[in-house]
């Protein structure tokens, strides 16, 4: 078993007993049937990223760097468990919310396509990793309650925005961007590139993230 | 846990908190005791240096000390990779060191007898007397 | 390998308000090290600098021969750490605790684990946060022990211990040293600990070595020097560290080799770690 898979497996052995945190997550399709999978993605992804802050926060509350040290692992290793730990999440939980919202909308009447569906998982993907891969490094270098206001906030805003954006400006928009408004039906219609695109770039931005992570592990040593 | 009969188990090491000698001091001091007493026998094992440092709850550079002082005076010698072992009572080196206690003794003793006003001729008697009782 | 199991050499951090300066000892295999000084002292970071928690600025520190930063994981499998508080999951149950450790060892050994664990009465499925503090460092010493570790090193594992359980521990560092090929570096500020079982002592104060050694050396090398305020002459005052005058009299630490005799009307006594370091500590000592 290579290293960073031990350090998988006990970042879920530290999470398991807080599992119940992670039972908000089935709420989501039953509050936001009505909404479009897409909206719903983005919401998932935003919540995704913040129950990655929770590992961290077991870990500052139990002062875990004290058991890393002592183990038997390269920084690498460590660093790489954590963000499989992370992205496991992230597709555990799509591959439970998705359906759920699925099946949730077609009992109030409303059926999203199973092409809506796979956009949104891309997206959701995109998402997550586009909030974490800044928060991972902030939150190893600085700690949990340090950084917790500044990860998430930057996030919030933009969750919120895009909620008035879709409100206020989605009609302007309508009227005004027919352009865009075809893009985003053709994204419905043939989710299979965007989505691929989307998965790269969420991918591509969590492999940027976990080298900067490396480093900055290595200087909370240097202290 | 019951301790197993052995051999090296004879002997009878007691360290005191309220003695002034150093502790390697006592330790040597009871196994010269039980040397000349006659209930460490020729070619007898001692008790394993870090075993009896745990059973008396000692460092074991404590024992070690006392156990290379004994071997440099000749009461015991170490064989690599066995232990210590008694060394025969007629070896010059311990029947010297005996002779030295003695000395040692009387000395304190004649000393004693300078400090009580005893003269040399009662302490002469005394030590016949004593030796009679022997 | 060689026999030193543990070889610190030159090393120095700065570390803030705070600096360890060229600190340097060794721990031969097969014995127990106490590794004293008072709060503050740099006790704790030297702990961490040993087992790469923290970056040193220079020297050189060997564990098994090897480097502690190049060989880091090689050498972590077989390192035993006590901390003064655990480093685990504190909804973690004591089972749970085994778990996440068995994931790290090659030399795990799970029914070693368990002996142990019934052994130091620590129940399978409490939590840790429900652990008293000596049991909490029961539980740290049975997953040190479990996995073979050639090298134990605790941080103050004693505070908060009731003296039945220091001395079940101390026992148990006896026992674990007995074979003459693992070895113990204990950090500790209750000297009574290391009284009769530490073999080597070092005395950090200030962040700097002020005695690295035997400790019956550390020991001989120093008196208790009481007598009455006539006694004290203007040479004895000079003589002495640490010095305390009171209505009935003074006392202080005095070197043996200055003092093979007491002086008129005082006494010479042996003076105990804890003695030592009060006095030490007191003054600024010159080497």
């Amino acid at each position: 078993m290579t290293g960073a898979v031990k350090m998988f497996r006990l970042d879920l052995l530290s999470m398991q007993v807080y599992f119940k945190s992670y039972l908000v997550f089935f709420l989501y399709p039953l509050l936001f049937a009505w909404w479009e999978p897409v909206g719903m993605a983005v919401m998932a992804g935003m919540m995704l990223a913040m129950l990655g802050g929770s590992i961290f926060s077991v870990q500052e509350k139990n002062k875990l760097e004290r058991l890393y040290g002592m183990l038997s692992i390269s920084d690498s290793s460590l660093v790489a468990g954590r963000y499989l730990f992370l992205l496991a999440n992230c597709l555990a939980i799509q591959l439970v919310i998705l359906p759920l919202h699925f099946a949730v909308s077609r009992l109030i009447g409303k059926t999203p396509s199973g092409s809506e569906l796979l956009f949104a998982m891309g997206l959701s993907y995109f998402l997550f990793w586009l909030q974490c891969s800044y928060q991972i490094p902030l939150f190893i270098k600085f700690g949990y309650t340090k950084m917790r206001i500044w990860a998430t906030a930057p996030f919030i805003v933009i969750a919120l925005s895009s909620v008035l954006f879709t409100y206020t400006l989605g009609d302007a928009l309508k009227a005004r961007g027919p352009y865009l408004e075809k893009a985003i039906y053709y994204m419905y219609i043939n989710p299979l590139q965007p989505m691929l695109t989307l998965i790269a770039l969420g991918t591509l931005l969590g492999a940027v993230s976990y080298l900067i992570s490396i480093g900055a592990y290595r200087s909370t040593k240097r202290r | 846990m019951t301790v197993p009969d052995r051999q090296e188990d004879k002997v009878k090491i007691i360290i005191s908190n309220s003695s002034p000698l150093p502790i390697y001091e006592q330790i040597k001091q009871q196994v010269k005791a039980a040397i000349l007493a006659g209930e460490l026998k020729e070619n007898e094992p001692l008790p394993s240096l870090r075993e009896l440092a745990k059973d008396l709850k000692i460092s074991v550079l404590t024992t070690m000390r006392a156990y290379n002082e004994l071997e440099q005076e000749g009461f015991v010698t170490s064989i690599q990779g066995k232990g210590y072992y008694v060394m025969p009572r007629g070896s010059q080196l311990m029947q010297e060191q005996f002779l030295r206690e003695v000395e040692r003794a009387l000395e304190e003793a004649v000393k004693a007898a300078a400090l009580a006003n005893i003269s040399g001729e009662q302490l002469m008697e005394m030590l016949k007397l004593l030796l009679e009782v022997e | 390998m060689s026999n030193t199991l543990l070889d610190v050499r030159a090393v120095s951090k700065n570390y803030g308000s705070f600096a360890l300066r060229d600190v340097s000892f060794s721990i031969p295999k097969g014995y127990i090290m106490g590794l004293i000084g008072p709060n503050g002292a740099g006790k704790t970071t030297l702990i961490h600098l040993i087992l790469n928690l923290l970056r040193r600025d220079s020297g050189e520190i060997l564990v098994f021969g090897m480097d502690n930063i190049a060989d880091d994981s090689a050498i972590k499998q077989q390192v035993g750490v006590v901390f003064d508080s655990v480093p685990y999951v504190e909804d973690w149950k004591v089972k749970d605790v085994g778990k996440a450790m068995s994931l790290f060892y090659d030399g795990w050994n799970q029914s070693r684990f368990l002996e142990l664990a019934e052994k130091f009465r620590l129940d399978m499925g409490k939590k840790v946060k429900e652990l008293s503090r000596g049991m909490q460092t029961k539980l740290m010493l049975a997953c040190a022990l479990a996995h073979e570790a050639k090298l134990l090193i605790l941080d103050e594992p004693t505070s908060g211990m009731d003296p039945v359980a220091r001395d079940e521990l101390m026992d148990m560092l006896r026992q674990y040293i007995a074979d003459g090929e693992k070895s113990v570096l204990f950090s500790t500020h209750i000297t009574s600990d290391l009284e009769r079982a530490a073999d080597f002592i070092t005395y950090i104060r200030n962040g700097q070595l002020f005695f690295t050694g035997p400790t019956d050396e550390f020991l001989d090398e120093w008196r208790l020097l009481k007598g009455g305020r006539n006694d004290l002459t203007n040479e004895l005052r000079e003589k002495i560290v640490g010095l305390r005058e009171h209505h009935a009299g003074f006392d202080g630490l005095v070197k043996a080799k200055d003092f093979p005799v007491p002086p008129d009307g005082c006494v010479l006594d042996q003076a105990s770690i804890e003695d030592i370091m009060l006095y030490t500590a007191k003054e600024a000592m010159p080497s």
